[in-house]
C-alpha cells in the first residue's frame, strides 16, 4: 500500500475531509488534503502539533487530541514518528474515526521510516491572515496529491 | 370367487381367511377397564369439596414438623420470618449500590481549573492544580496558534486524550478557558 493510499483510507470514515502527517519535530511528511488548505499553513502548524504532545502528563502516554472549531475538527493521533492529523466534520463518527487512524498510525509505524517524501510548494501559497475564517475550506472535491516529488490534481 | 362365505375373506396372497368379527358399538366408559373407570369416577368434580375449610388441611408429618422447628421458642418474639424483611425494608442500600451507572464511571474528574485569557488561575480544585493549570495553558495556547496557522480561527474546545488521563478545555464566552482533568477507567469486558 503507497502512503497516500493509507491516508485516502481514511476518507473511507463519513466526514473525513483530508489528512496529513508531520514527523516528530513536525516538519511535514505527507498531504491528502485539498488545494485550499496550502502548505506554508501546514509547515506552521507543524511544530506545534508536535509539542502539543508535551502538554500530557509524563506518566500518561499521550493517544490523541481533537480540536475544535466552528465549521470542523482536527483528530491529532500520535504515532511512534510523528502525527497524524484528519480533517473532519464535526458530526464525524468519532468511534470509527478513531479505529481508522490507529490503522494508519499503525501502517506509518511500519513504514514511513522507509518513505523519502518531498513536499513540494502548494499553489496557494499567500500568508494567512490572523483569525482569518476558511470559507468552505473542506467542501472541495479538488485533491492534490504530492508523492516522491510528483504532484496529482484529482 | 364369489362361492366364497361371507365369513370367510381373502388375504392379499388369494387365501382365505376367517372374517374378523365386526366390533360392537360400545359406549367409551364400557371400553375402558373397570378399575380405570372406578378411577374416574372418584375425581368427579361434584364430589371434591371446594369450599374452603374452617381449619387448614392436616399437613403431612415431615412438614408438619419444619414448621414446628421454625416456630419461636420464646413467645415474646416475633416469628423467625418476620425479622430479616423487616431489617431489609429499613435499612439504607449498601454503597455500592448506590453507584451510578457503569456508563457514567467511565471518567472519574481529579481536577478542574478555570484560567482567564492572560494565564491567570480564577478557580482551581483537585489534585495538583498548579501543574494542571501550567499544562492547559500550554496546550491551549498551542491550540490557538494551530488554529491561526490553519485559517480555521479560534478554536472552541481541545480534547487531550492519554492511556490514563482525559482532559477537556473549552474556550468560554468571556475569554476564560476552563478544564478539566478525568482518570480513565477502561469498561471491563464481560
Amino acid at each position: 500500500m503507497k502512503a497516500l493510499d493509507a491516508l485516502g483510507s481514511l476518507r473511507d470514515i463519513e466526514g473525513v475531509y483530508g489528512s496529513f502527517v508531520v514527523d516528530a519535530v513536525g516538519g511535514i511528511t505527507l498531504r491528502d488534503l485539498p488545494a485550499v488548505i496550502d502548505n506554508s499553513a501546514l509547515r506552521e502548524a507543524g511544530p506545534r502539533i508536535a509539542r502539543l504532545w508535551g502538554a500530557f502528563p509524563d506518566d500518561d502516554p499521550p493517544e490523541y487530541v481533537l480540536l475544535e472549531f466552528s465549521s470542523h475538527q482536527v483528530f491529532i493521533r500520535k504515532f511512534d514518528a510523528g502525527s497524524l492529523c484528519v480533517f473532519v466534520a464535526p458530526t464525524v463518527n468519532r468511534q470509527a474515526l478513531k479505529m481508522a487512524a490507529s490503522f494508519v498510525a499503525r501502517w506509518l509505524d511500519a513504514e514511513l521510516p522507509a518513505i523519502s517524501v518531498q513536499i513540494e510548494p502548494s499553489p496557494v501559497s499567500e500568508p494567512a491572515p490572523p483569525g482569518a475564517q476558511p470559507p468552505a475550506a473542506f467542501t472541495s472535491k479538488k485533491t492534490t496529491y504530492l508523492y516522491r516529488g510528483q504532484r496529482y490534481e484529482g | 370367487m364369489s362361492a366364497a362365505s361371507s365369513d370367510e375373506n381373502l388375504n392379499s396372497f388369494g387365501e382365505k381367511v376367517p372374517a374378523e368379527p365386526a366390533p360392537a358399538a360400545v359406549s367409551s366408559a364400557e371400553a375402558r377397564p373397570a378399575g380405570a373407570a372406578h378411577e374416574i369416577e372418584e375425581l368427579e368434580p361434584e364430589e371434591i369439596d371446594l369450599e374452603p375449610s374452617a381449619e387448614p388441611p392436616a399437613l403431612p408429618e415431615a412438614v408438619a414438623g419444619a414448621a414446628e422447628e421454625d416456630r419461636p421458642t420464646e413467645p415474646h418474639l416475633p416469628p423467625p420470618d418476620a425479622v430479616p424483611q423487616k431489617r431489609l425494608a429499613a435499612a439504607p442500600p449498601p454503597p455500592s449500590s448506590r453507584m451510578p451507572p457503569r456508563s457514567e464511571r467511565n471518567f472519574a474528574s481529579v481536577a478542574r481549573v478555570v484560567l482567564s485569557g492572560s494565564g491567570e488561575v480564577l478557580d482551581s480544585r483537585g489534585a495538583g492544580p498548579d501543574d494542571f493549570a501550567a499544562r492547559v495553558a500550554y496546550a491551549a495556547r498551542l491550540a490557538e496558534l494551530i488554529g491561526r496557522a490553519i485559517r480555521s480561527g479560534a478554536p472552541r474546545a481541545l480534547e487531550l486524550r492519554g492511556k490514563g488521563t482525559h482532559t477537556s478545555v473549552n474556550w468560554q464566552g468571556d475569554g476564560n478557558v476552563s478544564a478539566s482533568l478525568e482518570l480513565v477507567q477502561s469498561p471491563k469486558i464481560r
